[in-house]
């Protein structure tokens, strides 16, 4: 019974050795679990490939299935970084105990403290902010303001935003809820949803379209979506550019929200120093220019130049509300949507 | 009238039941089962505040919105599918014989696809297509082939007798298909509409974009936006108790009826020449669920593609069309072959034990990928886990998670999403053979393996070749559990789509999706050839 057992375990291990691909000495890859599914990241990660002779595998799913994914596999999970689009998954895998502080000057160097974790176990490596987008023959600029002011009657029928299961919806909540507490937050998000041309539907590039089809006036977008969309082979979306204004809110006091895409070094990560090197690489001046010039992103790295869309809407004051903060509210932000009725 | 080969004289009964046929069945359903345990077990747990609050705001909203799309995307595929799958068998109009393989095509077209091409008709025609008709309007588009397909092949595998007979008493060929063709195929028809039930229950890509929150739309607010994984699987594990009591629903209705053709004078119909306005009606009837299910879809993604060239895609697209074509047919076999052999251990035995299981292993079917996903992967690690040990304590060596990493992941859990698919068709073809056949075959010593062979397989090929089709386009365009499970740098049609259309690259993602579109037609063309066989023209 035990040599038969054994035997088999032998020929099923061998099957599936073989059906697995082979692989190099394990110093030599890495394998990164990534949200980001944009071409400009597999052409980061081909470069770095190429510069440093370690192969990177790739899986790339939404950031709570690849969280989960961490979980169960545990100690023996293949992953060595975990990249998400926003802070709040990375603080969630932070408090699950998925990721592990990483000390590196060169890290440090390249990405201010404001965008890391404090205790160094993520790195944001982009930015975005949630800008508001208008129609400039039907909305005077001058009466735009801050978030806040979209409280205000006189957009009643006119704001066009989609669901409050968007997490770029979620964090500017949370944010929200930080600056005024939960009372105000709710109160702000009943206020828009009394404000809402339409039941939030559709996407981003949605809610611009609609404002263009005069939909409603002026529409809550992410500045890499607007980028995606004015820089659309489509010519009907590209003729939209010259019809739209862009405005970054609050100006005058806080700042206008941003989130940011991260990635953190894996709890049990096969390959530490592989992963490390990846981070360096990405946060260098040149890699943070092609998420800049080919994604619409604003990089983290202050050396790196903005593309020339997003410099083309000048420099603008980001809210400084530490981004665990931003996880750390996310999930009251996603209750208080419901009780606001924003769907 | 019972099917089941009575036990041989002197044969206890135990022995007939303990076959290898009852017991392979009884452990393949068991290994299927466990994922699906992992997510029921969740409910034993504790209920958690995110639940409560999911229950003081939205769920009313969420029931209600699911109910309301049920019915109309089931009312829908059911008038589309049996009205066409009708006209097609029976009648000879112009078109016919391009329509019957045609009306197929829509469903090689993901949802969420179709959703963003009919969200981009508003700007032409001006209809707002994104709220609650619209979604049901264009899931039903590209579901109905579920209904259409599996009644055609129902419909085409009943004796012309039946209904000649009836006509020649005098009724007319609509009483005569309402009153005999209908009810034979219903246990098939209801079968497709039980799939286009659990379809649209799990449905959240194109819903989710319309503005339409289901039941589904709560599992992800629960998992996603709160943070609670055992509170999305317990919501999952509700709606599977609600699927379940669907099922016997399902059970009680086909009741103890059963309807069998027996005898030699087997022949297929012949259908009768319509004239007239009357040909045309039908032919244009006809022609408008592929014309909106199908030519319009990939009339707009072929606009797309102008717009953004097929640059988006890479080189590698080639290889990723193989290899999903390979993937998706691997898994359509081993789907069909486990259904066949559950099929006719229930038809062997009669036993309430395989039926029940083989029930509840459509359950699988129900919940939304993402969440059976997190089941088959708890299910797929532990048993690593298990090989790990004995390996590693073999060679000294750390392996790492062998089957998590590799293809046999994600065939596994194929095989447990689609097996109804399967098991459906195939069940009501089995029914449809008349036990009489097996009996003489076995009375003239053949075993159960060669009956199944000789006997019942050829005589159900199209049924068989119908399921292996449904799970074949299935499989091509199944997006979270591939996305979630699928070996590092795997790419399928479906993912590398999903990737450019979920980040509003809509015209970029058109390339992929007429690539699904075109791998799923080579078998649907195929198929086709092999079904016409049956269908004089």
């Amino acid at each position: 019974m035990f040599p038969m057992r054994n035997l088999l375990f032998i020929c099923i291990s061998l099957v599936l050795f073989g059906c697995s691909k082979p692989s190099a000495t394990p110093a030599a890859e890495i394998t990164v679990y990534t949200h980001r599914h944009y071409p400009a990241d597999q052409a980061l990660f081909d470069a770095f490939s190429r510069e440093s002779g370690i192969t990177v595998n790739v899986l790339k799913a939404k950031a709570d299935e690849l969280i989960k994914r961490l979980e169960i596999e545990g100690a023996e999970s293949a992953a060595d970084v975990l990249i998400t689009v926003d802070a709040g998954r990375l603080v969630r895998a932070k408090e699950k105990g998925l990721l592990q502080a990483v000390q590196s000057d060169t890290i440090s160097e390249r990405i201010p403290a404001a965008m890391q974790d404090p205790d160094s176990q993520w790195f944001a490596l982009t930015k975005r902010a949630r800008v508001l987008v208008y129609a400039k023959d039907r909305v005077d600029v001058a009466t735009l303001s801050s978030y806040e002011s979209l409280m205000d009657e006189q957009w009643r029928g006119r704001i066009l935003v989609r669901s409050s299961q968007n997490i770029y919806n979620q964090s500017l909540l949370a944010s929200i809820t930080h600056h005024h507490g939960g009372e105000a937050a709710e109160a702000w998000a009943k206020a828009v949803v009394a404000n809402m041309a339409r039941t939030p539907k559709g996407n981003d590039r949605d809610q611009i379209r609609a404002v263009a089809a005069g939909k409603g006036d002026l529409a809550i977008v992410n500045t890499y979506y607007l980028g995606l969309l004015l820089n659309a082979d489509d010519p009907a979306d590209q003729a939209l550019a010259g019809h739209m204004g862009v405005f970054f809110p609050n100006q005058g006091d806080r700042g206008t929200h941003i989130n940011v895409s991260g990635i953190g070094v894996t709890a049990h990560a096969p390959n530490r120093e592989g992963a490390i090197k990846l981070i360096e690489f990405l946060a260098r001046k040149d890699s943070q220019e092609v998420f800049a010039q080919s994604n619409y992103e604003y990089p983290v790295n202050p050396q790196a130049q903005a593309g020339e869309l997003l410099q083309s809407w000048g420099e603008f004051k980001s809210d400084t509300v530490p981004l665990t903060l931003l996880g750390e509210l996310n999930t009251e932000a996603a209750q208080t949507f419901d009780r606001a009725g924003w769907r | 009238m019972n099917v089941a080969v009575a036990p041989a004289a002197g044969y206890p009964r135990w022995r007939q039941r303990l076959s290898p046929w009852s017991v392979g069945a009884a452990a393949m359903i068991s290994v299927l089962l466990v994922p699906i345990a992992v997510v029921a077990l969740s409910m034993l747990g504790r209920s958690s505040p995110t639940w409560q609050h999911i229950c003081d705001t939205v769920l009313t909203t969420y029931l209600w919105n699911t109910a309301l799309l049920v019915a109309g995307v089931g009312a829908c595929t059911l008038v589309i599918g049996v009205s066409c799958a009708w006209l097609v068998t029976f009648y000879r109009f112009p078109g016919r014989a391009v329509l019957s393989w045609a009306l197929v095509l829509p469903f090689a077209i993901p949802t969420y696809i179709a959703a963003y091409c009919y969200a981009d008709l508003q700007d032409l025609v001006g209809v707002d297509m994104m709220n609650l008709p619209g979604a049901i309007l264009v899931v039903s588009l590209v579901l109905y082939p579920y209904v259409y397909l599996i009644t055609c092949s129902t419909l085409q595998g009943q004796s012309g007798r039946i209904l000649e007979s009836s006509q020649s008493l005098g009724r007319g060929a609509a009483y005569s298909f309402w009153r005999l063709g209908f009810p034979i195929a219903r246990p098939a028809i209801v079968g497709g509409m039980t799939l286009v039930t659990m379809e649209v229950l799990n449905e959240y890509g194109a819903v989710h974009y319309y503005g339409v929150d289901t039941f589904t739309t709560g599992i992800f607010k629960v998992w996603y936006g709160m943070d609670d994984t055992q509170g999305a699987m317990r919501l999952a594990a509700t709606l599977m108790m609600l699927v379940l009591a669907l099922l016997l629903l399902e059970r009680l209705q086909r009741g103890r009826k059963q309807f069998t053709t027996c005898g030699s004078d087997y022949r297929p119909c012949m259908p009768g020449q319509l004239r007239g306005s009357v040909s045309w009606l039908a032919a244009g009837w006809c022609t408008l669920p592929v014309l909106l299910g199908f030519l319009f879809p990939v009339g707009q993604l072929l606009i797309w593609l102008k717009q953004s060239g097929a640059s988006s895609f890479g080189a590698g697209f080639a290889k990723i069309a193989g290899q999903s074509f390979v993937l998706a047919s691997c898994a359509a076999l081993t789907t069909v072959i486990v259904a066949v052999i559950l099929a006719y251990t229930v038809r062997l035995h009669r036993s309430r034990l395989i039926t029940a299981l083989s029930k509840a292993s459509a359950l699988g079917y129900s919940m939304p990928g993402a969440v059976i996903a997190i089941g088959v992967m708890v299910t797929v690690v532990a048993a690593d886990r298990g090989v790990l040990r004995h390996v590693a304590g073999f060679f000294g060596a750390k392996p790492g998670l062998i089957l998590t990493s590799s293809i046999v992941v994600l065939l596994f859990a194929y095989v447990l999403r689609y097996l109804t698919v399967a098991v459906n068709p195939i069940e009501a073809g089995f029914e449809r053979l008349c036990g009489s056949m097996d009996e003489a075959s076995r009375a003239l010593g053949h075993s159960p393996l060669k009956t199944l062979l000789q006997v019942n397989l050829p005589l159900a090929k199209s049924t068989l070749i119908a399921a292996a089709l449904l799970v074949f386009v299935d499989v091509l365009k199944e997006l979270p559990l591939t996305l979630i499970l699928r070996p590092t740098n795997f790419e399928t049609l479906a993912t590398k789509t999903f990737e450019l259309a979920g980040e509003e690259m809509i015209a970029q993602s058109a390339i992929g999706a007429l690539l699904i579109v075109a791998t799923g037609i080579v078998p649907i063309l195929i198929l086709d050839r092999l079904l016409c066989s049956k269908r004089p023209t």
